[in-house]
């Protein structure tokens, strides 16, 4: 069954587990202020916290999460390019660009995603590469200082604070958590089985293969395939606002 | 083996101030730049206006 994060308290306290598993929605939601279980992710750390639990994650999570915040990145700093250029800019461009801040404030404003997905990012980058300014053009400009200050230091600042650590199934420094390696076959099997993506099955699939009793996520799909593949042997807590959407 | 680590308390809050801190930071420095761009560029000399002309189209 899945629980709620005002249950995790709890089950801390009764079962005390070596460490809980962390997917990329609830790192990304910790690590974004307008991601609506911002508030939420962070009465879970604050509980992992009191309590002296570990998060642990896999390389899978942290690939994701990099690419998470880059497209949100984007979506800010195209609107900030478009602050700072306006004079600058004109014909389809600025319609583009202007179009942007209007949705994307839009969406920041009712707490939706405002991720740009790939398309839209691959969009953009065709549009601005036609704008230039002091031999640069405008996907580098938007690149080299907008999106690289902020892109740069958000794992490091996250691994500082939440101090995860990493489920690793290199031989020389397998983690002593998984119980058996992740395989190929079995990810395969989760992504057909559910319709996943390939990522969220790498990541389910190391939930699923280590020592870890807990998962917490804000993905509902995540939730419901990690509570059928592990049959009660696992508990897996979302944030309350979730299951009440 | 070494001790996992363990969220810091408050991790989230502090996570919050760093990533306004840093989008300030990148904004100013950006303004900066711009200021500084702003100085280097060499001032374009004032056009002389012939006393009397007529022809505007030109000027």
């Amino acid at each position: 069954m899945i629980q709620a994060f005002s249950n995790l308290e709890r089950a801390l306290q009764e079962n005390k587990p070596v460490g809980v598993f962390t997917d990329t929605t609830i790192l990304f939601s910790a690590t974004y202020h307008v991601d609506q279980f911002n508030d939420e992710s962070e009465k879970a750390f604050n509980i992992l916290a009191a309590h002296d639990i570990s998060a642990y994650v896999s390389v899978n999570v942290r690939a994701e999460f990099l690419e998470n915040h880059r497209r949100v990145f984007i979506a800010d700093s195209l609107v900030d390019f478009l602050k700072d250029e306006e004079k600058n800019l004109s014909g389809p461009l600025i319609l583009k660009l202007q179009s942007h801040k209007v949705s994307h404030r839009k969406k920041v404003a009712e707490g939706r995603d405002s991720r740009l997905d790939v398309n839209q990012i691959k969009s953009f980058r065709r549009t601005l590469v036609g704008f230039s300014s002091n031999n640069r053009n405008g996907w580098e400009i938007l690149c080299q200082d907008y999106l690289k200050p902020q892109l740069t230091p958000i794992w490091r600042y996250a691994l500082n604070q939440l101090d995860f650590n990493f489920i690793s199934t290199r031989s020389q420094d397998r983690s002593p958590f998984l119980d058996e390696l992740p395989s190929w076959e079995r990810a395969v099997e989760l992504m057909a089985n559910y319709g996943i993506a390939s990522a969220d099955a790498m990541i389910l699939n190391m939930f699923l293969c280590s020592k870890l009793p807990i998962l917490l996520t804000a993905d509902l799909e995540m939730a419901e395939c990690a509570t059928q593949e592990s049959s009660g042997t696992k508990q897996i807590f979302v944030p309350d606002s979730l299951l009440h959407l | 083996m070494n001790k996992p680590g363990v969220p810091k308390k408050g991790a989230v809050a502090r996570l919050r101030e760093l990533y306004k801190q840093t989008r300030e930071e990148t904004l100013a420095k950006i303004q900066e730049r711009k200021e500084q761009e702003k100085k280097e560029q060499p001032e374009q000399p004032a056009k002389k206006i012939a006393k009397g002309s007529h022809d505007l189209e030109s000027l």
